[in-house]
């Protein structure tokens, strides 16, 4: 790499490093680390311990399911990943490295090389998290096997925003340019899911028995499924090698996949230069609209303005206008065309598994899978990635403070707005699940008391898991993403799966005493009608615990209002 | 009207603003100048409740910003030098937006004149990404206009501004003050700070230099007679430089 990107490299991770440590000199930072370390170096050294992702890694069915976690991965950075290029640079380096005289491939060599802080901060949360679950190596070696996952993975991840780019921006040319990948993706998802359809039937049953995981696991051998996920496999095989040897034998491979992917990603460099340069003109007509000029702004200043969905009235409470402002700009960063492609493929997966069971009972089980996956995705990683409250408004603290609002009133509506969004995707799954499960006479629970249940849980979840996470971008602004910047792609999964996890530990704890409450309610219901009335007890109970969750609720966010009132700026840009 | 009694912010060891003291009644325009680092925005900040001091007191028409915050806000205005604007809102829509938060009951007939005043109409339905620095500048302005201030706290408004656009502002600010708003307003701009000042605050370092009529500061200095604003600012710097190596503030 070139002398001065390998100074700028060093320098910037240095002071970086240096800035978080004197973070440290705050009690609360302080007290948050040492809590973490605690706890994860007790992960880490103690082998009595369970690992919080134990038992997901045992055996021939943790490497199917890594696989197949990999694969999606891939598939869907083809088919949902960004038209722009996965290279994104800051205003800086857009400013002083392009009009430098350093080649392109110094430019992607630069990226490439800064990617890899985020890798190997990944890959010690990844070795913490992995820690047993079925993986005898010793802890270096799954570093070094998850480093070429993560490492692989990125490397694809650019090479694919390359590909879109350029066949974004050329059309018919830039198809026919990239063709060769296109077509391989393309047909390898068309064949696994293709198969994953045929082979649906055999599944469920399997699955009835209780012998899922063997059927899944003969799917995954049968011809053409072995060959598209063989280098999928191969990427995953060291992890799960049970001697040095074999993992030697294992890695090496591996090692060549991820190898390869570097001419792949500066061969495209052509289609790279030319999405910054498209991106630096649109940087040149649009500068930055907040104060946080740090990040480029995300929307495109020339695509029409959707109107806004409901009209917000001149007169009524306050905070409603913060809602009304977070929901629509939410709305207005939705893709249609991700939406269109979901709506599409399901479709496309339901007619294809009718027309193999011909069967609407059948088909409606299916359904109820494909709601309910989602929905529980939302439940846990959705309050991470809708972010249109504190943690997208936090970068704009001088205007949310200059509002004739109270701290605790403008954090209530921040965290409404995300509930209120959440909320609304998680009602349409749920709505269509429960209309499917109506036609399943083999639905897991009785459709109508959970569905109800689901009701007033969803919302009542929602707001506990979106406060926790605002009140972690208030509390620890410098740890915490703000604007809309995300970390994407699986390389920063570490850093997502933390605050996952503490989100799920706070959560939990916050669920204690709405569970207690709801389990005496129900045990009251029981004993008034004089008979086990099962999962219809918790209906009456599921609004009096969701009471008790607004009570803890508003004692965090009164909390969390003074110190909005007094978050000091400077964690957040140097004092005027 | 706006009152500062005796602020003071510190940062760790570094003291921004030192003991400042000054009021202004409805009809003024302070203008407050000073070197780079001389504790303006830090001021314009703890006057607007984004800053908590370390002490002293802030009043907006009687109101403390400290123990009634909500009605001290309710009446001010803070325009920061760097407009910051939400991204995902069109212009209108910002103006939609603040009528609801500042309760103006008459906003979306203030809405269209305000945007005409601001030469915003044609970009009403524009997010801000599509606007000029200018003209993000001039929404900001407008944002902070459209409940009627009786405080305007303004941080080098004319940034970025044609000069079109620069006399407009000038008009605007002018006639804001003539309606009674209790203005201060920052700026390098000391010919700017001359035509629409009625008086002035000069800082350096966090403290005070000189405060009053430009004809008050000349007249405590007699050696600054016949000298023009900029001369008068830098006589002034340098009297601040003289103060601090003799040790005059703590």
């Amino acid at each position: 790499m070139n002398g001065a990107l390998g100074y700028l490299l060093v320098h910037s991770a240095k002071n970086r490093l240096r800035g978080q440590i004197s973070r440290l000199r705050r009690p609360r930072y302080l007290l948050a680390v040492l809590a973490g370390g605690a706890y994860f170096g007790t992960l880490l050294f103690n082998s009595r311990m369970p690992s919080p992702l134990a038992g997901s890694t045992s055996s021939a069915l943790g490497q199917l399911i890594y696989t197949a976690i990999i694969f999606v991965t891939v598939a869907s950075g083809w088919i949902f990943g960004s038209d722009r290029p996965a290279l994104v640079f800051s205003e800086a380096e857009v400013q002083l490295l392009f009009p430098a005289p350093l080649s392109r491939a110094s430019l992607v060599r630069y990226k490439v090389a800064q990617a890899q802080l985020v890798v190997l901060f990944s890959v010690i949360i990844w070795v913490i998290l992995l820690r047993r679950g079925g993986m005898t190596l010793p802890f270096w070696m799954r570093a070094i096997s998850l480093w070429v996952i993560l490492s692989t993975l990125y490397l694809h991840r650019v090479g694919a925003s390359l590909v879109r780019t350029s066949a974004a921006s050329h059309g018919a040319r830039g198809v026919r340019s990239n063709l060769v990948p296109i077509v391989i993706v393309v047909a390898a998802i068309a064949v696994v899911g293709w198969t994953i359809v045929r082979a649906m039937p055999g599944v469920r049953a399997a699955m009835m028995v209780g012998e899922s995981g063997d059927a899944f696991a003969k799917l995954s051998t049968s011809q053409p499924l072995a060959t598209i996920l063989y280098p999928f496999h191969l990427l995953v095989t060291p992890l799960f090698a049970d001697s040095w040897r074999q993992w030697l034998r294992a890695i090496v491979p591996a090692f060549v996949l991820m190898a390869a992917h570097y001419p792949w990603v500066t061969r495209t460099d052509a289609a790279f230069e030319e999405a910054v340069a498209d991106a630096a003109a649109r940087r040149a007509r649009a500068a930055a609209s907040t104060r946080g000029a740090r990040r480029r702004p995300m929307v495109d200043a020339e695509r029409a303005v959707p109107r806004a969905w409901f009209a917000l009235a001149p007169m009524g409470h306050p905070a409603v206008a913060i809602v009304w402002k977070n929901v629509l700009a939410y709305t207005r960063t939705l893709r249609l065309t991700t939406l269109a492609i979901l709506v599409v493929g399901v479709g496309v997966i339901g007619s294809a598994v009718y027309t193999q069971v011909g069967d609407w009972h059948e088909l409606a089980a299916v359904g109820e899978i494909l709601c309910a996956i989602p929905l529980g995705m939302l439940v846990v990683l959705g309050p991470g990635f809708v972010r249109a409250d504190l943690r997208q408004d936090l970068l704009q603290l001088d205007q949310l403070r200059s509002y004739p609002l109270r701290g605790s009133t403008i954090v209530a509506a921040e965290i409404a707005s995300t509930t209120a969004i959440l909320t609304a995707m998680q009602y349409l799954l749920l709505a269509v699940a429960t209309l499917l499960a109506s036609y399943d006479p083999n639905a897991p629970v009785p459709v109508a008391p959970a569905a109800l249940i689901a009701l007033v849980a969803l919302p009542t979840l929602n707001a506990i898991t979106l406060t926790v996470a605002n009140g972690a971008a208030l509390l620890f602004p410098g740890w915490v993403r703000l604007g809309d910047g995300r970390a994407a792609g699986i390389e920063a999964m570490g850093q997502n799966v933390l605050a996952i996890l503490v989100s799920l530990i706070l959560t939990m704890v916050a669920l204690v005493p709405p569970l207690i409450v709801a389990t005496v309610v129900a045990s009251m219901v029981d004993a008034w009608t004089k008979q086990p009335m099962g999962i219809w007890s918790f209906v009456p109970a599921a609004p009096i615990a969701a009471l008790a969750v607004l009570g803890e609720l508003w004692l965090v966010i009164k909390w969390l209002g003074r110190v909005f009132a007094r978050t000091d700026l400077a964690q957040i840009e140097p004092p005027g | 009207m706006i009152d500062v009694e005796n602020l003071t912010k510190v940062y760790g060891d570094f003291t921004a603003v030192r003991a400042l003291s000054f009021h202004v009644a409805p009809g003024e325009v302070l203008g407050l100048v000073g070197p780079n680092g001389a504790g303006k925005t830090t001021t314009l900040r703890s006057i607007a409740g984004i800053i908590v001091p370390t002490s002293g007191t802030i009043s907006i028409d009687g109101d403390d910003i400290a123990t009634a915050p909500e009605r001290a806000k309710a009446r001010l205005a803070f325009i920061p030098d760097e407009p910051q604007l939400f991204e995902h809102l069109t212009v209108e829509e910002h103006l939609r937006f603040i009528g609801r938060l500042y309760g103006v009951s008459n906003a979306p007939a203030l809405i269209e004149p305000l945007l005409i005043e601001m030469e915003l109409l044609e970009k009403r339905n524009a997010l801000p990404a599509a606007l000029s620095r200018g003209m993000r500048q001039k929404l900001a302005i407008a944002c902070g206009l459209l409940h009627t201030p009786s405080a305007l706290l303004l941080d080098e408004p004319l940034t970025g501004l044609d000069p079109a656009g620069m006399r407009r502002m000038k008009s605007t600010i002018a006639s804001r003050a003539r309606a009674g708003a209790a203005v201060v307003l920052s700026s390098h701009l000391l010919q700017l700070v001359e035509e629409l000042c009625t008086r002035l605050l000069v800082m350096q370092r966090g403290r005070v230099i000189a405060l009053g009529t430009f004809a008050e500061i000349v007249a405590e200095r007699p050696q600054l007679a016949g000298m023009a604003l900029e001369d008068v600012f830098l006589a002034l710097m340098d009297e601040g430089e003289r103060g601090d190596r003799a040790g005059a503030v703590p």
